[in-house]
């Protein structure tokens, strides 16, 4: 593998006895898009910003093409960055706040008007250098503040929940824009969000994080097919949890409550431990089947129309309330009815073994 | 009928107020000062070809924009501590800065007096730890009167920065470290801008204040300090000279309001700027 661009080894930063952030342990490949997903206050932000050097990390140490970055100052990094709340100079037009960069680094003045043009097209708003930020949407702003940041060349970018005060609609097409732009340009992307399904859809790699600590790093394929913790299959997606004790854990499977699933990560035997398994991946039947391997039997709860889909709650005998989600067609076919019997199984494959922590 | 339009009479007490408490004594000095000893300009005329009279008019403006300009210096970094302080600090900050408001301008200039005069506490200070042998002359001159015009005239400037700077995001400041600046740079293009408004609102408060001054320069000034104020006071109290300190104080009033215009079609400019 080649030398990483960015390189975060034990990285922690704390205040007081209170660690933001623990032994953040990272390689960020050239040209990667890698998102720091998880919960307000789990040390996402905090990273990033020891990243662009406005906090300063009181354990470990960060690297970018090999160098270490601790001693160069917020100014000196080349370190693009597009804020939460965009944080364009309300007293520039836009061609001036896209400028500022270039400005800041001695280019010259036409120059200076050539590339911050060039990079107003490439967001989409040429013709719009004369107005003030103030006079522009959500979104057109959003743009400008992508413009400034990648206008330089950065060899990093940060983007701190960028698309946070955008609605719906407006956040998706965004998403598909910044992603456009990130593989026309090269440019490495370090994306914080809280926003599990705007990680999955925008990211090579998702680094979750909880309390301060990254708990697993990987494609979203991985992390929500096979995530490793409890908090991971969580916080992805939706994910039934069956609890009990880890029986029969023989290096890649084990059981919970005679259940069958691959371990996520090494379990001691007897140990606490949820089967997690994703509503999708669950077969409905009506009544109450045969009970082989990996089946569950119980009540049917609730039945949710979801349009393309429908989502049955299932409460089994000890009230544990399982959701099964089945295409419109198959769910037709199945013909549940409230308060009937329903019969749930799962292949061990799709199932995850997880400490209950 | 719109809410604005039903609301209107709301306004009545207050323009009966500035009809009857200025417009009309205003409207009365001007008459006066045209019309005695006869109808015409010779009062203002006077004014403007005596060097007198111009020198006290130079010496308004002059104090005014000094007194303006330290206010700007001195009051610039103590809103930006309160705004940066602990709550408890910034309160402190407020309350130090709100003092002078509760001591009547006379007592002030007075207390001034009694520090700053040659037998007073810093020259009986400094001739008695040897520091200089003969009392300084820091009152009676132009020191002194600014001495005491920017204490009392401080927190007119301190205030509207300090809602000014509360109300600038800490991430514009990030941002253009981020994008390249020095925090020097970062301060001057981007921090300094932004209080711009705070500092304009700041400073002409001080200046129009500053240029109808009459205790302070009084007490603490010496012959050269005199202020416009002082001449209109002079005027009618020694000579009678109701016609002259009549022009006086509408050349104050029309210079103060060419000033405000002056400022505000300054500000739309940089507004309008590309």
């Amino acid at each position: 593998m080649t030398e990483p661009l960015l390189k975060l080894a034990g990285l922690g930063k704390a205040y007081g006895q209170v660690d933001a952030a623990k032994d953040i342990n990272l390689d960020v490949a050239d040209g990667e898009f890698v998102t720091f997903l998880g919960p307000s206050g789990s040390g996402k932000t905090t990273t990033l910003m020891m990243v662009a050097g406005f906090t300063e990390p009181t354990a470990g140490g960060i690297s970018l093409n090999g160098q270490p970055l601790d001693p160069i100052p917020v100014w000196k990094r080349d370190i693009g960055m597009v804020f939460q709340h965009y944080a364009l100079f309300p007293h520039m037009t836009v061609a001036q706040n896209i400028a500022f960069p270039l400005e800041m680094r001695g280019v010259a003045k036409g120059d200076r008007r050539k590339r911050a043009e060039e990079a107003m097209e490439m967001v989409g708003l040429a013709g719009f250098g004369s107005r003030l930020p103030k006079e522009l949407s959500g979104g057109q702003q959003q743009r400008v503040a992508l413009a400034r940041a990648m206008v330089f060349k950065p060899r990093l970018l940060l983007m701190d929940e960028p698309l946070g005060a955008l609605d719906k609609k407006l956040r998706e097409h965004m998403q598909l824009e910044i992603m456009h732009l990130h593989k026309n340009m090269g440019t490495t992307v370090l994306y914080v969000t809280h926003d599990q399904e705007e990680a999955l859809v925008m990211s090579d790699r998702i680094a979750v994080f909880s309390n301060g600590r990254i708990e697993q790093v990987g494609s979203p394929r991985e992390l929500y097919e096979a995530p490793q913790t409890k908090f991971v299959a969580d916080f992805i997606g939706e994910t039934n949890f069956i609890a009990g004790k880890a029986q029969g854990c023989n290096g890649a499977g084990a059981s919970v409550r005679g259940l069958n699933g691959q371990l996520g990560a090494p379990l001691q035997e007897g140990a606490d431990a949820v089967l997690a398994v994703r509503p999708e991946r669950l077969k409905v039947m009506n009544g109450a089947g045969a009970a082989g391997g990996n089946t569950l039997t119980g009540t049917v709860k609730e039945l949710i129309y979801l349009g393309q889909s429908r989502k049955a709650i299932i409460a089994l005998e000890d009230g544990t309330e399982v959701a099964a989600l089945e295409q419109a067609a198959q769910a037709e076919a199945t013909a549940l009815e409230m308060g009937s019997q329903a019969t749930l199984s799962f292949r061990a494959e799709d199932a995850r073994i997880l400490a209950d922590v | 009928m719109t809410a604005g339009n039903r609301t209107l009479w709301l306004l009545i007490p207050a323009v009966l107020l500035i009809g009857v408490c200025f417009l009309y004594p205003v409207s009365w000095l001007l008459q006066r000062s045209v019309s005695e000893p006869v109808w015409g300009l010779q009062n203002y005329i006077t004014i403007f070809s005596k060097s007198i009279y111009l020198g006290v008019l130079w010496n308004t403006i002059a104090i005014a924009g000094a007194t303006t300009i330290l206010c700007a210096l001195i009051g610039f970094p103590v809103a930006y501590s309160m705004v940066h302080a602990r709550p408890w600090i910034r309160k402190l900050l407020i309350f130090v800065v709100l003092i002078p408001f509760w001591t009547s301008i006379l007592v002030r200039s007075f207390a001034w007096l009694v520090i700053l005069q040659r037998g007073g506490i810093i020259n009986d200070i400094l001739v008695g730890i040897g520091m200089i042998a003969e009392p300084l002359d820091i009152v009676y001159n132009r020191f002194g009167v600014l001495l005491g015009m920017v204490q009392v005239l401080l927190p007119f400037m301190v205030f509207p920065l300090y809602s000014v700077m509360a109300r600038i995001d800490g991430s514009f400041f990030r941002a253009a470290t981020n994008l390249g600046a020095t925090p020097i740079r970062a301060f001057f293009r981007v921090y300094l801008p932004l209080c711009l408004p705070g500092l304009g609102t700041g400073a002409m408060l001080v200046f129009i204040i500053a240029l109808g001054y009459f205790i302070t320069p009084a007490l603490l000034g010496g012959r050269g300090d005199t202020m416009i104020a002082q001449l209109i006071f002079e005027r009618i109290d020694e000579f009678g000279d109701w016609p002259l300190a009549s022009a006086l104080a509408i050349v104050l009033l029309i210079g103060t309001g060419l000033l405000f215009a002056i400022i505000k079609g300054v500000s739309k400019l940089r507004r309008g700027r590309i």
